[in-house]
């Protein structure tokens, strides 16, 4: 189905490949820095006092480093406009921008005759990674990415989730909507919506029969419970497991709660009750109670009875209710939060400090502005905790920081260099980024409920479980995807996506009944390289703007050093070798190790 | 020169040294070289084994029917006892017979050859359990049962999520520490991402996808491109105090040896593979053959492989799904089977099959749900073939080892399941008690394998 590009069998013949690399002179060019940023960065020290005032925007390595947690990556207009001004007055800005949706998306890509392309298909993923890269509300974006490797719907399976974009398209659009707003009423839109349902199976559920033993599906009552609310022990505020007299973890629940749970989702089935509509509509409105389908038994789990008879929406509610009010939310979905947006292995304290703006639904700003609704569960003032936090931003330990997601080390890399013509449309490799040999993960596509990596994963063998502590992103880290990675970038920091076939592509496209003008396709994800071109001549200026921009000047001098080296041997002899030593420099600071940890 | 080129030029080296390392492979194996491997192939979800290994004799085939009518309809070749695969029974089941379904032709057919045996009800156990000492609370049970990752954790390595080493790899650990074999990056393969059953102490998980291990594609490009190479290698990078980034640097590290390693070995081997599907399970273990084939060029003598499948959490359109996966399964079972024997090396290749869990029998509309014990198969040409280690418990609900709704509790641990395997590959009996401290709750290892 999806064989219009292969990518990497690409012809781009690199000018280098005459000369070589690493057998040239190495260039002796003395320029005077004219990076201004680098200039500012040698007088920053990282605060030891807690905030106090707003100063998250105060050099641009804060700003950097604040905007690669809470963005899918710092532009050069970003770094020019908010040096220096509030991040306070940025974070509720950010909060009132209009969501950039999905929904959207699909209606674009959707055949006018009824008929299916692969370009419909994929219209979630074009819409993700459109508004990954170019929305304005990016915030917004980024924790809905976050929320979604939590509550984790996939359209790997095949399955209605990827022949009905709009099933997914409407769940993104779910967390979007709600990414500011209270995890309570999240879990209940999520717990609605068709694409859950279809994913945990619980969407035509059936209340059992004991005459022939039919029983209720367990899959969601199992799942909300250990994976989008309360873990399977019982935790401590600050996240950690609390213990019992010998020691113990403490199990929250039984297989009969399951059993006893599971009779509440039983009952929803698809809103048919428009007239004429299509199932990719019926996909994109909350599902429906069935009286005849709900079981009209007790219901009995945690410790809590609903009553004979109860129907299917007041069960939910009553059952979302007291599954909410456990002490565990709090710690089980900020501690996975942080992990997602800062630090794979927060401090409890930190965890508690964010855990308490959970439950109090409210945090006080830098800058002394309150945000928050004051209700449990609150995620604008979870959000700010997490962001806000001195942890987050200047308390840094050799335990600090995480490895940077694939996913979000593209959608830097679009955003870093202002790439034109953000077009995923015509990006068929963006289709399907879960290829080892390109991202080994796509949004909105794990191959499991378990997300792509487990909060809890920590390699075995490794310093990091011999001192204890997890690193999620691991668990798709591997002999396969480190090389993987480095080819999938590759490909487009050098440009290879404008190497495009137009006939061949055009040929596909036609063949596929995909409406597009392959002539389009060489102009899409254009990078340039405009500023950077400036700083060819001057390996040392171009490093040190490319570390600030990418990785808040993570990258030691040592590290430099060698990129350096690399650059100088490269020829600047034809007018094409600038932009070649350009992108090498890119590529060779995506894939260092002081890069890739993002701290 | 053109990356295109340059595959087809690197293709024509491979072809012309292909027979000659062919023939010394074979010849290797038949003069009894010291070689085995122990390949896992685990079923992601929880594999219905109520579903796999079905009741034939007519009594219990009723039973089962009724506790499974809702499903039976809906399938697509009717699990009808004239189209179920007849497995021969040993005498201790008396009346009793089985069958696999009509999915699993392939694997029946190597049952009856002997090449192909079933391991009933097991599952992962701290002592023998019922369903009374279940009820009363009185046995100890392995934590978080019916949780799928912390199960297939529990399988895999006796803990729930989190824990540090698997059997796979503390075997190969044992192995090492008695000389059977070396400490070699390619000891432990794994072309999914199931890491903890390959861990040990000595032993590490090596990824390989598509038959070959990673390469940089663009110092292809190059002739001489050592210093970029040495940089993507990571033998370049700083050091760094963060506990993570040095994790990341050793990882980069010994990934690109190895893969080099790796790449250079299969260059140098060459082997004509039968046939193997195109299901993603078949074309992992045909990666897991090339392998194998390469095992001199990787300086190892033993082996343990993961390979891994989803999907088999059949909460839902059950009728519809597991027979796609059981075909699947079935016929990337027999492609390996074919491909190994092609080897030669038959008698020192074992495969077995592992899940999450099992299911219940109760059907829960059109799906099931999650259980404990479950039927697995076991593979090889030192195995004892063509019979059925263990207890299938009867397809009925409250009996002694139904621990509700038909979620079997297994008779067997899989620790002895483990400690037959790691017996076979070459560990004494009191490595195999400090690897498997539960082992002696229980009857002993099963006899897996002929002498």
């Amino acid at each position: 189905m999806r064989t219009i590009i292969k990518y990497f069998s690409v012809w781009c013949v690199l000018t280098l490949t005459a000369t070589g690399c690493g057998g040239g002179s190495a260039q002796e060019t003395e320029v005077a820095p004219t990076n201004q940023h680098a200039t500012d960065n040698t007088e920053i020290t990282e605060p030891s006092q807690p905030i106090a005032v707003d100063n998250v925007f105060a050099t641009p390595q804060s700003t950097a480093s604040f905007l690669h947690q809470t963005t899918f990556g710092a532009t050069p207009q970003q770094l020019n406009t908010l040096v220096g001004t509030s991040a306070s007055k940025w974070f509720i800005d950010q909060i009132a921008l209009k969501p950039s949706l999905k929904m959207s998306s699909v209606a674009k890509y959707t055949p006018e005759d009824g008929g299916f392309n692969t370009l419909f298909v994929e219209s979630t993923s074009i819409g993700f990674w459109q508004d990954a890269i170019t929305g304005e509300d990016q915030l917004r974006q980024r924790v809905a990415f976050a929320l979604s490797e939590i509550l984790v719907v996939s359209n790997a399976g095949g399955d209605e989730l990827t022949d009905i974009p709009a099933a997914v398209a409407r769940f993104q659009d779910i967390l979007i909507e709600h990414a500011f707003g209270n995890y309570r009423e999240l879990i209940e839109a999520v717990t609605y919506s068709p694409a859950m349902g279809t994913y945990l199976t619980y969407l035509g559920n059936q209340k059992g029969d004991e005459q022939t033993g039919r029983m209720p599906d367990e899959n969601y009552a199992r799942e909300i419970l250990q994976l989008f609310t309360l873990g399977l022990v019982e935790l401590n505020p600050d996240g950690s497991e609390k213990r019992d007299r010998n020691d113990q973890a403490i199990e929250l629940y039984t297989n009969k709660d399951i059993t006893g749970l599971a009779r509440v989702f039983t009952g929803l089935v698809l809103d048919e009750s428009g007239a004429e509509q299509a199932a990719q509509e019926e996909y994109a409105l909350p599902m429906v109670g069935d009286p005849e389908l709900h079981s009209t038994k007790a219901k009995s789990f945690l410790g809590y009875t609903i009553a004979a008879g109860t129907d299917v929406n007041q069960s939910i509610t009553l059952a979302l209710d007291h599954i909410f009010s456990h002490s565990n939310v709090g710690p089980f979905v900020v501690k996975q939060l942080i992990q997602r947006l800062v630090t794979s292995n927060p401090s409890p304290s930190y965890v508690a400090r964010a855990v308490e703006s959970f439950d109090s639904g409210s945090y006080v700003l830098p800058d002394g502005t309150k945000v928050g609704a004051n209700q449990r569960g609150d995620l604008t003032a979870t959000i700010a905790a997490i962001i806000f936090d001195k942890e987050a931003r200047s308390e840094k330990t050799a335990r600090s920081g995480k490895l940077r997601e694939p996913i979000l080390r593209f959608t830097q890399w679009a955003r870093a260099f202002e790439v034109k013509n953000i077009t995923p449309e015509y990006q068929e490799p963006l289709w399907d980024t879960r290829s080892a040999n390109a991202l080994n993960q796509h949004p909105y596509r794990s191959s499991s409920v378990f997300n792509f990596f487990r909060p809890g994963y920590s390699a075995p063998g490794t310093l990091i479980s011999q001192n204890q502590l997890v690193a999620p992103e691991f668990q798709i880290t591997n002999a396969s995807s480190i090389p993987g990675y480095i080819n999938f970038m590759t490909y487009y920091i050098f440009g290879y996506q404008q190497d495009v076939d137009v006939a061949d592509l055009q040929a596909d496209y036609n063949a596929e009944n995909i409406p597009l003008d392959a002539r389009q396709a060489v102009y899409s994800f254009l990078a340039d390289y405009e500023y950077e071109l400036t700083l060819a001549d001057d390996p040392k200026a171009l490093l040190a703007h490319l570390n600030l921009l990418l990785s808040a000047d993570q990258l030691t001098e040592h590290t430099v050093n060698k990129i350096t080296q690399i650059l100088e041997t490269l020829p600047m002899e034809e007018p094409q070798d600038s932009l070649i030593r350009v992108q090498w420099a890119i590529l060779l600071v995506m894939t260092s190790a002081d890069y890739l940890i993002q701290k | 020169m053109k990356r295109r080129d340059f595959l087809k030029l690197s293709g024509a080296t491979m072809m012309s040294t292909s027979l000659l390392s062919l023939s010394q492979a074979v010849a290797a194996a038949e003069q009894g070289e010291d070689y085995k491997a122990l390949v896992c192939v685990f079923l992601y979800g929880g594999m219905d084994c109520h579903d796999t290994i079905i009741p034939l004799d007519d009594s219990n085939y009723q039973q089962w029917a009724k506790h499974r009518s809702s499903l039976l309809s809906a399938y697509p070749t009717p699990r009808t006892p004239q189209n179920l695969h007849a497995l021969s029974t040993p005498s201790r089941f008396n009346q009793r017979k089985f069958a696999l379904p009509p999915e699993m032709a392939g694997l029946a057919k190597l049952y009856g050859q002997g090449q192909l045996s079933v391991i009933g009800n097991v599952g992962p156990l701290l002592e023998p359990v019922n369903a009374s000492r279940l009820e009363q609370v009185t046995a100890s049970v392995p934590p978080r049962l019916f949780s799928h990752n912390d199960q297939q954790s529990t399988w895999m390595s006796g803990k729930t999520e989190g824990a540090q080493f698997g059997w796979g790899g503390l075997i190969n650990d044992a192995l090492i520490n008695t000389g059977k074999t070396q400490q070699t990056p390619f000891n432990a393969i794994t072309t999914a991402e199931a890491d903890l059953w390959l861990t040990g102490s000595n032993t590490f998980p090596y990824h390989v996808s598509d038959g070959k291990a990673g390469i940089i594609e663009i110092l292809e490009e190059f002739d001489n491109n050592q210093a970029l190479a040495d940089y993507f290698a990571g033998k370049e990078s700083s050091s760094s105090n963060n506990i993570l980034q040095q994790d990341l640097d050793t990882l980069t590290r010994s990934a690109m040896a190895a893969n080099s390693q790796y790449n250079d070995a299969i260059a140098n081997t060459s082997f004509t593979l039968p046939q193997f599907p195109t299901t993603p399970l078949a074309q992992q273990l045909k990666n897991v053959c090339q392998s194998i084939a390469t095992r001199q060029q990787l300086n190892t003598k033993r082996q343990v492989y993961i390979v891994g499948m989803g999907g088999f959490d059949t909460h839902s359109g059950q009728a519809q799904s597991l027979p796609k996966l059981q075909s699947a399964l079935d016929g990337a079972l027999v492609a390996f089977n074919t491909a190994i024997a092609s080897l030669g090396l038959e008698k020192q290749v074992t495969l077995f099959t592992a899940s999450d869990f099992g299911r219940t029998l109760a059907v829960n509309g059109d799906g099931t749900d999650h259980g404990w014990g479950a039927h697995h198969f076991i593979m090889g040409g030192a195995v004892h073939g063509g019979t059925i280690f263990g207890d299938i418990p009867p397809p009925e609900l409250n009996h002694a080892f139904d621990a509700g709704s038909g979620r079997l509790i297994p008779t067997t641990a899989v620790d002895q399941l483990a400690a037959s395997l790691g017996s076979w590959m070459g560990v004494d009996d009191n490595a195999l008690l400090q690897i498997f401290p539960n082992l002696k709750n229980f009857s002993g290892k099963l006899s897996l394998f002929k002498a």
